[in-house]
């Protein structure tokens, strides 16, 4: 039969079919569970997203109550009232839920329902799985903490680390300090000793006086020869003491062309001597280092080019200053013997000597070390066996 | 007293630099050679000698009362590190005692390391010695406090 149009009442009512079709199907088509349940917590009716959820037929879910369907329906039940008796929407409730064979996480919206007088029936509720968002979350989560766990441990070590580091430079520095004494107090008193032995040579030498032995002069000659030695040696080791005393007069403000000009006049005759030249080029001229620690570095490295040098070639001494990052660099250059690494790594050992044929204790370069370590900055040195050796010095900015 | 027991007399051959020399050091080797050495080189008549500062103060404070039979020493050689009592305590005892008219010269085996400003202060610390102790270092300071 056609429709008769002519009946007002048949449109509509096809019309409302299909509308409500279409609302149904719309509702269907939801990616997200929504459901209604009465004011008893009774389901009244949800879309195919929450069935699919609960993973049973409808016929099943209307046939159950909520408290079959749900364990913990009570819960949800509290939510549901607050809505209906504050007439207000309830969002983004967060929560764990137990469905037939799973548990989901959920992100529900509840909104209270009305009918057409506008009187609260009950609770629309509109559910989105966040299950594989929380997981994610979880698993971020407890990255996190780990990675936390882990900072703290590592903070811990580190604190432990530098607790044990303090403590061990604690030891060195006590060690050094027992060093320097026992270098002090040795020096000191096998200098009183060394005085009287020398002495008393000096008064057998006058009571024997020409009544000697060729053979007894000569346990003479080699028992003062030894006497200078070892009066030698003590003499550098009181260097090293008297060093300690001024390692860190820092305060003042030193020309480098000043020092390098008094030490040449203290040691003419070796420059004479050896037609040694010794060439400066200081891009920074003053800086604050102690005097005496600057002459005593300049001294030694001066000196030792000077004895250790080529004998196929007059010394020619470099001596320069440039400002780096960290304060101000010291390079020495000569042009004599050389060193191989080997030699290189023995040169700051106190009392290690290279070369026998030069006079020396084998403290000087140690001194010069001690002198720039203790005031923070550091030497290294390069060379090539033969041909030249720099020393350069790092004196770190105050 | 031990110390005056200690005293050593030599026969007076010809003219002395001193009568009589204080020596006053802990080291009795060093001593007993600087004590020869003034003896032999014709340094001093007589040496007495202290093993610290508060033996050679009982010596000097005995000397210089009228009462005493002991000689004064016209010179007295000082060690600064000793037990007991140092040299720059002995000085100051000397020195608040008004013990200031014998010469006193300091004979050590580091003078470098002496605090000078310390013992500069008592006009009557004349000079310095390093040790050891020769006839040449005794005869430049004599004729500097000749002069």
């Amino acid at each position: 039969m056609e429709p008769d149009s002519s009946n007002p009442r048949v449109k509509p009512q096809a019309e409302k079919q299909s509308n409500l079709e279409l609302y149904k199907r719309i509702f269907d088509l939801l990616p997200a569970s929504v459901f209604i349940k009465d004011r008893n917590n009774q389901l009244l009716e949800f879309n195919e997203a929450f069935r699919e959820l609960m993973r049973i037929s409808r016929e099943e879910l209307l046939s159950k109550t909520t408290n079959e369907l749900f364990p913990d329906a009570e819960k949800y039940k509290t939510d549901d009232l607050e809505v209906i008796e504050t007439c207000k929407p309830k969002l983004n409730i967060i929560e764990e839920v137990i469905v037939p064979g799973d548990v989901k996480w959920l992100k529900t919206d509840k909104v209270p329902l009305t009918n057409e007088k506008g009187e609260i029936i009950g609770v629309l509720a509109i559910s989105q799985d966040i299950t594989q968002q929380k997981i994610v979350q979880d698993k971020l989560a407890a990255t996190q903490e780990k990675l936390r766990r882990l900072n703290n441990e590592l903070e811990g070590r580190v604190k432990e680390r530098t607790k044990e580091l303090l403590k061990s430079n604690e030891e060195l520095k006590r060690i050094n300090t027992d060093l320097d004494n026992f270098i002090y107090i040795a020096s000191h008193d096998l200098k009183s000793p060394i005085d009287n032995i020398e002495g008393f040579i000096h008064l057998l030498r006058d009571s024997l006086a020409g009544r000697t032995t060729d053979e007894q002069e000569e346990f003479l000659n080699r028992m003062t020869t030894s006497v200078n030695r070892f009066r030698k040696t003590i003499i550098e080791l009181r260097k090293i003491t008297a060093m300690q005393r001024y390692l860190k007069d820092d305060e003042e403000e030193t020309d480098l062309n000043m020092a390098v000009e008094d030490i040449k006049t203290e040691i003419s005759s070796l420059i004479e001597n050896t037609g040694a030249s010794i060439i400066t080029s200081f891009e920074v001229p003053l800086i604050k280092y102690g005097i005496k620690n600057i002459k005593s570095i300049l001294f030694n490295l001066i000196t030792n080019a000077i004895k250790f040098r080529s004998p196929e070639r007059k010394p020619v001494i470099k001596i320069s200053s440039k400002e780096v990052d960290e304060g101000v660099l010291l390079s020495v250059k000569d042009n004599g013997l050389g060193l191989t690494p080997e030699e290189k790594n023995k040169l700051f050992i106190m009392f290690k000597r290279l070369h026998d044929h030069v006079e020396g204790t084998g403290v000087g370069l140690y001194i010069v070390k001690r002198i720039v370590e203790n005031n923070g900055g550091k030497i290294e040195v390069d060379s090539e066996k033969g041909k030249w050796t720099t020393f350069k010095i790092l004196l770190k900015n105050k | 007293m031990d110390h005056i027991q200690n005293t050593t007399k030599k026969q007076v051959t010809k003219m002395s630099l001193f009568k009589r020399i204080l020596l006053v050091d802990d080291d009795e080797d060093s001593n007993f050679l600087t004590k020869k050495i003034i003896v032999r080189s014709n340094i001093a008549d007589e040496v007495a000698t202290a093993l610290n500062g508060k033996e050679a103060f009982e010596i000097v404070k005995q000397c210089t009362d009228t009462n005493t039979q002991y000689q004064c020493p016209d010179l007295v050689l000082l060690d600064i590190k000793m037990p007991v009592m140092n040299g720059i305590e002995f000085l100051q005892v000397c020195e608040a005692s008004n013990l200031r008219n014998i010469p006193v010269v300091i004979l050590t085996s580091s003078v470098d390391e002496i605090d000078k400003e310390e013992t500069t202060k008592f006009s009557f610390v004349k000079d310095y010695i390093n040790k050891p102790f020769t006839y040449e270092k005794i005869m430049t300071i004599k004729s500097k406090l000749d002069k």
